[in-house]
């Protein structure tokens, strides 16, 4: 094998090791998104066993549109049973910040649903994550639901 | 002996610092603009936000530039602010931090919130990069 192939080589198992290697920013993104993802074909309860650190600190903040607020610790988003309607809401994440700190991070994001009626929802997030065992885990949630101003 | 115990006493542990951090913050809004407060205890970058829903489902998100515009001198009042449930997530130089709050005015208007701070240290002193803040009416 010549010097010139040898390089071809090296380069192209370089490119296909840094294609394959996510960045801690992409496996946050991941994560979020299959939360989401889950949050339309399984009950809140099997959503926080798979994605979440469930602890006397885990917690759910969200306030809707309406100015109704909801706070849920750990023991309420167990009890949490009621599957999702099926649907196909579309949900468009987006405008994230990553503070990443070795095994922590906080990440905030921009949210659009909008269901096949054609109803928006959107919200600005923030969840609060841990590594476990190599793996992200989101401790804390907050959600502020709002109307876009026209 | 002794002043290894005082030494104790007076050593504030970062959950107390972060309080006091948070505490400081609070008592600064009622004497000074928000810009002036934002520039004495947050971090102010790209990545700085604060979001805000009120008890009427009004929501604000801010960055740092729409923060440093907020120049106007709060009005005079006398409200009392107490701060309580606090929760701490503490990781070396990064700290979340969750508590509860009420605020009662002079008049007797009450506003419950939820609220969260994302702090960062920075020259050993902890500043706020992130905030959370979820107003609403107490029940009952």
């Amino acid at each position: 094998m010549n010097k010139k192939s040898l390089l071809l080589i090296l380069g192209f198992s370089l490119f296909g090791v840094a294609l394959l290697a996510q960045s801690e920013e992409e496996k946050i993104k991941a994560l979020l998104n299959a939360e989401t993802e889950d949050f339309t074909k399984m009950a809140f309860v099997d959503v926080v066993k798979k994605h979440w650190i469930l602890d006397d600190k885990a917690m759910v903040l969200v306030t809707m549109p309406d100015g109704n607020h909801v706070i849920e610790k750990k023991e309420e988003l167990l009890a949490d049973l009621a599957v999702p309607p099926a649907g196909h809401a579309q949900v468009q994440k987006s405008d994230y910040q990553f503070f990443i700190n070795g095994n922590t991070a906080l990440v905030t994001f921009t949210q659009v649903v909008t269901t096949e009626e054609g109803d928006k929802v959107n919200s600005h997030e923030i969840r609060y994550l841990e590594k476990v065992d190599g793996a992200w885990k989101i401790r804390v949630s907050s959600v502020h639901q709002f109307t876009p101003k026209v | 002996m002794a002043l290894l115990c005082a030494g104790t006493l007076f050593a504030q542990t970062e959950e107390e610092k972060i309080k006091q951090l948070v505490e400081a913050e609070t008592a600064d809004f009622a004497k000074m603009s928000f810009a002036d407060v934002v520039k004495k205890h947050w971090i102010l970058d790209e990545k700085t936000v604060a979001m805000a829903t009120m008890p009427d489902g009004n929501h604000l998100q801010m960055k740092k530039d729409e923060l440093l515009a907020l120049t106007a001198t709060p009005p005079e009042g006398h409200a009392k602010v107490r701060k309580f449930d606090y929760l701490f997530f503490i990781n070396g130089t990064t700290a979340l931090v969750y508590f509860s709050q009420e605020v009662s005015t002079d008049e007797g208007d009450k506003v419950d919130s939820h609220e969260m701070r994302y702090l960062e240290k920075v020259n050993g002193e902890w500043k706020i990069h992130a905030s959370s803040v979820h107003q609403f009416l107490p029940k009952g």
